[in-house]
């Protein structure tokens, strides 16, 4: 019996060690599951399934939580969101409508940790260094 | 029903709108219009001030999504009075400069963000 709990606390242990770093939120194993719903259109991979998809591997997490929660707001108020920002889009306000929170955090753990071809745009403007600008 | 039926219609004129012609944008030109969204993209780490979250990353992104986002902040289907401010001084032609360049960051290899 003792070694029994033993056993499952350090199972969760692994747990939060492997998934707890990447993600302040949710529990990204969690959210494997919940996304396979999301897999058709953003990918198995989570970078998208055509250029009009939105690649969500490695984005943001905070950012992930608050687009599900405009797309949940679809013109109503929600107690997340200010009423200033706001997204409409029929297939998405759709998929978002039956998540929970809890849903939420983790599908949005899952993404966030996956790996990523986005960046942020620092040292990829004009005068930066990488090349592009030497084409003219 | 009549909801649902509007909402199929919804979808499947998406999905058409979504599938149009693939843009021609210039990267190079794009490179230099991405100037003004250095200050809030460019910076690793940065929040919104409120409601507070990241903004997002954009370098990388695929390319018709972008057109499609930059679209809706321009046509006030999306709001984020910021973004659609920057989107409203945009030409068609520069939005698409924009998105060819940024999709063109995407890096072969994957990385761990
Ligand atoms: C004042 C800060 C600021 C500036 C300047 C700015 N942005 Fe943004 N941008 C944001 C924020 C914040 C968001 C997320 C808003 C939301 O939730 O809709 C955003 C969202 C976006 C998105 C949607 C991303 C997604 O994943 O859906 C795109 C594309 C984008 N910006 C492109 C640009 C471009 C191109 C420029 C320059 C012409 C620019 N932005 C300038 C703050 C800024």
């Amino acid at each position: 019996m003792q070694q029994r709990i033993i056993l499952v606390s350090l199972a969760a242990a692994a747990l939060a060690l492997g998934f707890g770093t990447a993600s302040a939120k949710g529990n990204a194993a969690a959210g494997a599951k919940k996304a396979v719903a999301c897999e058709a259109c953003h990918g198995k991979d989570g970078n998208g399934t055509a250029p009009n998809y939105p690649a969500l591997a490695g984005q943001y997490q905070d950012y992930l939580i608050e687009a599900l929660h405009e797309y949940q707001t679809n013109g109503r108020t929600h107690p997340l969101v200010s009423g200033i920002h706001h997204r409409d889009n029929a297939i998405m306000n759709a998929m978002a409508a039956p998540l929970t929170e809890q849903d939420i955090e983790d599908i949005t753990a899952y993404f966030s940790s996956l790996p990523s071809k986005l960046s942020d745009l620092s040292g990829k403007v004009q005068g930066s260094d990488d090349g592009l600008h030497s084409r003219g | 029903m009549i909801r649902s039926m509007l909402t199929v219609a919804l979808m499947a004129g998406f999905v058409c709108f979504a599938s149009t012609a693939f843009a021609k944008g210039d990267p190079a030109k794009g490179r230099l219009e991405v100037y003004s969204c250095h200050g809030c993209h460019g910076v690793t780490g940065y929040e919104s001030v409120y409601p507070e979250y990241h903004v997002p990353r954009i370098a990388g992104q695929n390319e018709q999504y972008i057109i499609d986002a930059l679209n809706e902040y321009k046509s006030d289907a999306r709001h984020y009075p910021t973004m659609n401010a920057q989107a409203h001084s945009l030409t068609e032609q520069q939005i698409e400069n924009i998105a060819a360049y940024l999709s063109s960051l995407a890096p072969k290899q994957l990385h761990k963000n």
